[in-house]
């Protein structure tokens, strides 16, 4: 299966998401969606190879977050169980899993974007309502610009020296992929594999647990 | 996503992180295993933490779901013991009103119950649990 098949199965197709914590939220025994032994039992007949790499996404999935390894994943597996996320039969696990993660990490994210800075102490000695501010010329937004675009810089500097790579990662970063991205680097696809193992290695290494 | 119209180099960011997770999905075993002993970390100790995770989540998740199965019980029970009692008295009701409406009704009843023949209150009883089963299945079929 292709990388981008396994994905392609969920991009733009979030998995079903019902009320935590709703009564009779069960998913369906049959129909649909897995249920939870169906969901049992396709964790364990994962391959090696698919654990180890649920393990590297999840390296990466964590960035921004408060989640430690291990943490993430557990969330996502135990909320496939409890049936708070569907899995679409007609949806490879693998991918679900994954987008499950992704949206978990992205949750998690958002909400810590929208805690200020001090945990709402100030706000709170103050007797304010808090206020989840949307406009860009507040410090606390600029700060976070700030800080991707610090990220981004400081991804090409990892690939000082090798200009494929960084022409991956700005490509990578403008959403090309297959042809399009060949012609923009302008390497044939065996030379793509090998930047993109590259570019895999030294991030992983420099970002053990993802980029801030 | 609101973050990223005002964040350029977050949705870059986004975009990387798409990248390079489909290139880990479409990486073999064998590299994966490589780049993680290039990380100074054991791939077979990977597996067994992910075992541990993966066995950890199934036993949390079926701990929720047997804590969320005795509350759905606990509160099934409680239902409709409510709900019969509710039904019955609001039964009871409607029966005396109809009684009292309904003269003919009324002398028969007295006139059964002088010859011995009226309803005991086990009957009246009864008669109530039927009234109530027939409105509640008359409320479930919308009141046709």
């Amino acid at each position: 299966m292709s990388e981008t098949a396994v994905l392609g199965g969920m991009k733009g197709r979030a998995p079903t998401m019902n009320q935590t914590g709703q009564i009779g939220s069960e998913p369906a025994a049959s129909g649909r969606f897995l249920d939870s032994e169906d969901i049992s039992e396709a964790f364990d007949s994962l391959s090696p190879e698919n654990r180890l790499k649920l393990h590297e996404i999840e390296r990466i999935a964590l960035r921004g977050t408060d989640l430690s390894p291990g943490d993430l994943l557990h969330e996502a597996l135990s909320d496939a169980i409890m049936g708070n996320r569907s899995c679409p039969r007609d949806v490879p696990f693998m991918a679900f899993i994954v987008q499950t993660m992704r949206s978990i990490a992205s949750h998690h994210r958002e909400k810590r974007r929208r805690e200020p800075a001090d945990g709402g102490a100030a706000q709170e000695a103050q007797g304010a309502r808090p206020v989840f501010s949307t406009v860009t010329s507040d410090p606390e937004q600029m700060l976070i610009v700030r800080e991707s675009e610090d990220t981004v810089g400081a991804i090409h500097d990892c690939f000082e020296g090798d200009e494929q790579a960084q022409m991956v990662v700005l490509g990578w970063s403008e959403g090309y992929r297959g042809k399009e991205l060949r012609d923009f680097v302008g390497v044939d696809q065996a030379a793509l594999d090998y930047a993109t193992k590259r570019i895999r290695r030294a991030m992983t290494k420099r970002y053990p647990n993802g980029w801030k | 996503m609101t973050g990223s119209r005002k964040n350029p180099a977050r949705e870059q960011l986004d975009r990387i992180e798409d990248a390079l997770i489909e290139s880990i999905l479409g990486a073999s075993e064998a590299e994966l295993r490589e780049e993680l002993g290039e990380r100074g970390e054991d791939p077979d100790r990977c597996l067994l933490r992910m075992e541990q995770i993966i066995a950890g989540a199934k036993a949390a998740g079926g701990k929720r779901r047997m804590e969320r199965a005795k509350s759905e019980l606990q509160e099934w029970r409680a239902g409709p013991a409510k709900t019969l009692k509710f039904d019955r008295e609001a039964a009871r009701a409607r029966f005396e009103k109809m009684r009292s409406r309904d003269p003919e009704l009324a002398s028969k009843m007295l006139l059964a119950a002088r010859k011995g023949e009226g309803l005991s209150e086990s009957d009246m009883e009864g008669l109530i649990e039927d009234l109530a089963k027939l409105e509640r299945l008359d409320d479930e079929n919308g009141g046709e």
